[in-house]
């Protein structure tokens, strides 16, 4: 089934695009500082909640069951592969020729690697569920309303004061060392914020060029469309005594290739249509200067979810810096293997 | 400016091609002129409106010869978007040019595009809305509308552009009768409100000459005729190129001084000519129907219920039976489940409640493609059935998958094709066919299988009158020959005259099932199902005092039926 949007009235569908894009990139982010299971897997099953509670469980089961099985087979493969210097050995997978071993720390981080790969994947299905596509389209684009000042002076003071709070808690002590002076070292951090905050807001309002806007939102409309057409294809296939549900796999696929040149025809008129379609409504009227219907703002939800999503950033920072980013394995060595 | 739209001396050939899509055009179109452009398939139609809007010669390629001038701008010298947000140009296939995730957002994309403030645009929306009757549509996704609120939603996303002129390009190929009626008014209405100039390309004769000023013909390429809707009535047929509506047809046959369009139209002038008063028709002189023993049960379905998505029922308990060597009309607006109805003869849908059994054989037990050795289906697009580049290729397909001999599949892949008329094509290339071949070509690769039942979803989709003909004269000997056929079609005239019994679906539900006389004759029942009573029929219906049968659809039944009633009124016989 295809990962489209789902109307719906949830927490996440009332957020802005932008928000859910910041939402994406900061969870990838934090998925790779970590290589823990109990981090990544308190975030995924995080997001989880909210990703079931805006569109249903049903629905995410559906896009996700194939890759359960993809990534279950892809961290296998690599319990070979990660085993650290000092590993904790338990046994080996065939040990009359002592091959392939499995190390406690092998299983802590093939574990955390089932996470890192599936957040990502759950969190840009989030996106596109919650996000109609001519949205987040806009959330990618620049536009008039990026660069209003009013907008642009309660992101920056709200994203400083954030960072500011995060670098004081977490750094702390380091800031110290920037100076002894206690005013000074205040100062250092908030022009550090202020910079940050500004330097974010900057890289936000540019946005994508309009037309490369367009083609990725007619990109998202095609996929249903196309789909549609592949299967009315295959029906007309069936209909003229084409066996495509042959029980053996290689006879489906020979039967589905039938289908391919249709397709590929299909395809080729599709995107036809669709430049003459778009040509037809002044599409190269002045694309610099086109207008939207659609508006985004920022809401209160947004803010509390920029200000989570930051301060997770910010504290997996300061955890990973303290060394503390391999909570699971450091709690097993001292529980089980002192 | 004395010109909207000036053609001068225009000619142009595709790249590649051989000959000229038009040549030596000569149009002026004069600033909220409403003009019918009309000829068959292939005649040039939709090369000169794409002329207009600059997709001839900047997106379609080839060599431009004379001056296309749009409120004076050169076309080949303005880019396309600038003459777009003159010329708003709507499509045959709606569903081809909808590229917006949802409703409003397929309407606002050309305001969009013309950087037209935002809160304009939310008032354009909301107008566009109205005007094409789609509010409440606003959230749905194009692609999942019904043929009818595509077409809609394709023209309000062109209105809401406010160009200057307005050109329609087959708008109603896809629509229900009565969505066709609703749309050309809308079109019209609309243009006339605004003072725009319009220029339709349609097949449609009897629903659009009421509406326009003026007609111009065209074929292979040229203008044939330019002239008022009057003057081009009295220059009378152009042999397969131009068929006057069947009423002016009919008043010729008889003499009348009249070009009637309506019904009441012909009425007043027949009254004006014949004395009507007390005439009426004698029972032996009304045509009987023959009636034939139907053979025995070859579709027997009982309680068919389905759903596509689990909550809305596409067919909610469905009980029918076809027999064998029935010729068979399956007839209700877009989305009334015909599709889904026969998708279930063929085994392509299965019942979620209920059964199909075909030629005795329950479809959940077998598959499709088992099924189809007995049941051929022809769909609504043949460019979804061709797999190959070449006739001879496409037509061996099926037999193939039978695992007949070579000699044998030649066999019928010749007889196959003669009986669509395209003898002597089977070299040809697939790609390189009109639509009108293509069409017959998937039926005659069908044919090749020699199925028992036959499913034809809308054959006749974007054809002109001619071929629409042809097609039904090819399903009309097809079941002379034995073979059952199924039909879906919203050319309720042509499903009238070719076909004894009709079978009615409303929202899943077939809501009549019986012969064709009733239904031509109930009006109630035909609006409340988008299909309009022919204009023949109206006039049979109008004559009804005088004993004219009311299921009259043709023009030749009626030409008789009329002169024995004038023979009547000559020979005294007034009762």
């Amino acid at each position: 089934m295809a990962v489209t949007y789902r109307q719906g009235e949830s927490f996440l569908h009332s957020l802005d695009a932008r928000t859910k894009l910041v939402m994406f990139f900061a969870l990838t982010f934090i998925s790779l500082l970590f290589l823990d299971p109990l981090v990544i897997g308190s975030l995924f099953f995080g997001l989880y909640a909210l990703a079931a509670n805006a569109v249903g469980r049903k629905t995410i089961a559906q896009s996700s069951k194939p890759l359960i099985v993809i990534f279950t087979m892809f961290s296998l493969y690599n319990l070979y592969w990660l085993r650290p210097e000092g590993a904790i050995h338990l046994f080996y997978v065939l040990p009359r020729w002592n091959f392939f071993p499995i190390t406690v720390e092998g299983l802590v981080r093939s574990a955390a690697l089932f996470f890192r790969f599936f957040i990502v994947v759950l969190a840009i299905h989030t996106v596109l569920y919650t996000t109609a596509s001519a949205d987040l389209v806009l959330g990618l684009t620049k536009r008039e309303s990026s660069r209003q000042l009013k907008n642009v002076l309660v992101y920056v003071s709200i994203v400083t004061a954030l960072l500011f709070f995060t670098i004081n808690l977490s750094w702390g002590e380091r800031l110290q060392n920037v100076s002894s002076n206690a005013a000074v070292a205040l100062g250092i951090s908030l022009v550090a914020s202020l910079a940050l905050a500004a330097g974010s807001q900057w890289l936000l309002s540019k946005g994508l060029p309009p037309e490369i806007g367009i083609t990725i939102s007619l990109g998202f409309s095609t996929v249903g469309i196309l789909t549609e057409q592949t299967r009315k294809i295959m029906d007309a296939q069936k209909a003229r005594g084409y066996e495509m549900e042959h029980k053996n796999a290689l006879l489906r696929i020979k039967a589905f290739a039938s289908s391919l040149i249709p397709i590929f025809f299909a395809t080729i008129e599709r995107a036809e249509n669709i430049a003459i379609a778009i040509l037809a409504r002044a599409f190269d009227f002045d694309i610099r200067n086109r207008t939207y219907r659609r508006a985004l703002s920022f809401q209160k939800n947004d803010y509390v979810m920029l200000a989570i999503l930051l301060s997770l950033l910010f504290v997996g920072l300061g955890v990973n810096y303290l060394g503390w980013g391999r909570i699971t394995e450091i709690a097993i060595r001292a529980l089980f293997f002192r | 400016m004395e010109y909207d739209i000036e053609f001068i001396d225009v000619s142009f050939t595709y790249e590649g091609a051989e000959s000229p899509a038009i040549e030596n055009i000569d149009l002026k179109v004069r600033p909220g002129e409403v003009v019918l452009l009309t000829g068959p398939s292939g005649a040039g139609k939709t090369t000169l409106c794409s002329c207009l809007n600059g997709l001839v010669p900047h997106f379609h390629t080839g060599t431009l010869t004379g001056q296309v001038l749009v409120q004076g701008r050169d076309t080949r010298k303005t880019r396309v978007g600038v003459l777009s947000s003159l010329v708003g140009l709507v499509f045959q296939d709606p569903e081809s040019q909808l590229i917006s995730p949802t409703v409003a957002d397929e309407i606002a994309f050309g305001p969009e595009n013309l950087a037209v403030p935002r809160d304009e645009i939310v008032e354009r929306v909301q107008e566009g809305l109205r005007i094409a009757r789609l509010q409440g549509f606003e959230g749905r996704e194009p692609h999942n509308l019904s043929g009818g609120e595509q077409q809609a939603c394709a023209i309000a996303a062109i209105f809401a552009m406010y160009p200057e002129i307005y050109v329609m390009d087959e708008p109603t190929s896809n629509l229900d009768p009565l969505g066709t009626q609703h749309v050309l008014s809308m079109i019209v209405k609309v243009a006339k409100e605004r003072g725009k100039t319009l220029l339709i390309a349609e097949h449609k004769l009897e629903e659009v000459l009421p509406l326009v000023d003026r007609v111009v013909i065209m074929d292979r390429g040229q203008i044939v005729r330019d002239d008022t809707v009057e003057g081009t009535l009295s220059h009378g047929d152009i042999a397969h190129v131009f068929a006057m509506p069947s009423l002016v047809r009919l008043a010729e046959r008889l003499q009348l001084d009249a070009q009637p369009l309506s019904a009441e139209q012909f009425y007043t002038a027949l009254t004006e000519k014949h004395r009507l008063n007390g005439l009426t028709l004698s029972i032996d002189e009304r045509p009987t129907a023959e009636e034939k023993e139907p053979g025995e049960p070859v579709i027997e379905i009982r309680g068919l219920c389905h759903s596509y998505d689990g909550a809305d029922a596409a067919l909610n308990g469905v009980d029918l039976t076809i027999h064998r060597g029935e010729l068979v009309s399956i007839l209700g607006r877009n989305g009334s489940g015909k599709t889904t109805l026969v998708k279930h003869i063929n085994g392509l849908l299965k019942p979620d409640e209920g059964s199909v059994l075909v030629l005795g054989q329950d479809t959940t037990q077998t598959t499709t493609a088992q099924l189809a050795r007995q049941v051929g289906f022809c769909f609504q697009n043949p460019n979804h059935q061709m797999i190959t580049f070449v006739v001879k290729d496409e037509l061996a397909l099926g037999p193939k998958s039978l695992g007949l001999g070579k000699e044998e599949i030649e066999r019928r892949s010749l007889e196959a094709l003669e009986f669509v008329d395209m003898a002597g094509q089977m070299d040809a290339d697939v790609m390189a066919l009109g639509k009108g071949q293509k069409q017959r070509l998937a039926l005659a690769s069908v044919l090749t299988m020699k199925p028992q039942i036959l499913i034809i979803d809308e054959p006749t989709t974007g054809q002109d009158p001619q071929m629409t003909e042809d097609i039904f004269q090819i399903i009309k000997r097809l079941n002379e020959e034995g073979t059952t056929v199924l039909v879906i079609t919203h050319k309720f005239d042509y499903a009238a005259a070719y076909t004894k019994r009709a079978v009615i679906l409303a929202n899943g539900n077939v809501i009549y099932d019986g012969p064709m006389g009733p239904v031509l004759m109930d009006e109630e029942l035909l609006r409340e199902n988008s299909l309009a009573q022919p204009q023949i029929t109206r006039l049979a219906a109008r004559l009804v005092d005088q004993n004219v049968p009311g299921d009259i659809v043709t023009v030749g039944r009626m030409v008789d039926v009329l002169s024995k009633l004038i023979a009547g009124e000559q020979n005294g016989r007034h009762i």
